[in-house]
This record gives C-alpha cells, structure tokens and sequence, in this order.
C-alpha cells in the first residue's frame, strides 16, 4: 500500500499516509506549491510513482 | 489645567498608540523597514467522499504570522468539517463550512497569529468528492518585533482601560 512518508522531488514537500489519511508538512502557507504536484491531489488520484518515498 | 504643549503630546501619544494598535499600519510599515515581509497566496484541496486530510504548516524559523485576511470557498456548502489550530490551540473549529471571509484587521487586530505552527483539519463530510480552497493576506513578523509589540499591546490595554479609574 501507499503507506508511508513521501516526499515530492520539486518542492521538497513531505506528506505522510495512513490509510486514507493524508498529513502534509509545511513551511509557510502555500499549498501547492507547484502546478501538477502530486501532494495537491486527492488520495485517489495520486501517482505515487512520481513520488520519493522517505519512509 | 494642563498647558497646550502638555495636550499636543498627549494628542502625539494617542496618535502613535492608534498606529500601533492597527495592524494595516503598523505591520505594513514594518515591511518597509525589513522587519516584516508580505504572505499573500492560496490553498486548495480536493478530497473523495468521507476523506480527511491535515496540513502543518510551519512559520520560517525567526518570524510570526500575522493576518490582514482569510477567506474560504467551497465546491458545496455545509459538507466541510474544518479545524483551524495555532500554535497547538483549537482558533476555528467549523462543522459545516460555507463561503466565508475573514477581514482580522478591521474585525480585531492581531486576531490569529501564528506564533510558530498551525493544523488545518479538514474532512469531507459529502458522499462525493469536493474541493475547498483557501485564500489569504498576511505579514511574516520578526519574532523581536513581535514581542516588542506584544508588551506595548498589554501596556496600553492597562493604561487607557476606561473603567480603570473604577479599580484603582
């Protein structure tokens, strides 16, 4: 499963899954911080692929 | 009988007082000074049926957050469950969000701040996906002038109390 902590390579953003449960970590208020980043999508529709994962 | 330099100065004082105590103002011109920087920008997040989601966000290490304005949109109206925390305390907690704005620096100045972190809890109570986004104006305020300010803001709640004459 997706489980875990992932990173998005562009803007170095980390979000963590638990089941369906997202928790994004953030410095400063922007969310996204990017066209396209994948952290900004529902759980359904993120491609974990163009993730890092971190743990 | 107090001279009319006695009541210049006492104008000059409530002059400085009313533009420390508006957030507009002062922060605004801290900006000038290097001391603040401006925060403006947006989020936006898009959540399945029955999905909830947490941001931290996190200030740049050295700074407070103060807003001028917030404001919220929402693809459907009472679906949303939001909790707004600051700084490890719930500020907002709203069972069923609808299209709103904050004006913090007309409502009440210096009204959530953020003094280090802040959550933002949401669950999409909708049996379909929905999207909500956020907007916001705000300051990054130096951590020193923020304590400075601080104690200025306490100082004068004490001394131009109007009922302080019914207590001392």
């Amino acid at each position: 499963m997706s489980d875990g902590r992932w990173k998005c390579p562009t803007c170095k953003i980390e979000m963590q899954v638990r089941g369906r449960k997202l928790t994004i970590f953030m410095v400063g208020m922007q969310f996204p911080k990017h066209k396209g980043c994948e952290l900004g999508k529902d759980i359904d529709h993120i491609d974990f692929s163009k993730l890092e994962k971190i743990g | 009988m107090p001279t009319t330099e006695e009541l210049l100065e006492k104008l000059l004082e409530l002059g400085r007082l009313e533009f420390w105590l508006d957030t507009s103002k002062y922060v605004s011109a801290m900006t000038e000074i290097g001391q603040a920087s401006l925060d403006m920008g947006m989020w936006s997040i898009t959540l399945a049926a029955g999905d909830s989601i947490e941001i931290s966000f996190t200030n740049p290490s050295g700074y407070v957050w103060v807003p001028h304005y917030e404001g919220l949109r929402v693809s459907t109206g009472n679906v949303f469950e939001v909790s707004l925390i600051r700084d490890g305390k719930v500020f907002l907690y709203m069972p069923g969000v609808v299209d709103m704005d904050y004006y913090w620096s007309l409502i009440s100045p210096y009204t959530g701040i953020i003094e280090t972190t802040a959550d933002l809890q949401i669950t999409n109570n909708s049996a379909a996906t929905e999207w909500i986004v956020g907007g916001y104006i705000g300051r990054y305020l130096t951590t020193e002038r923020y304590r400075v300010f601080k104690e200025m803001f306490r100082e004068a709640a004490l001394k131009y109390d109007p009922m302080r004459p019914l207590y001392e």
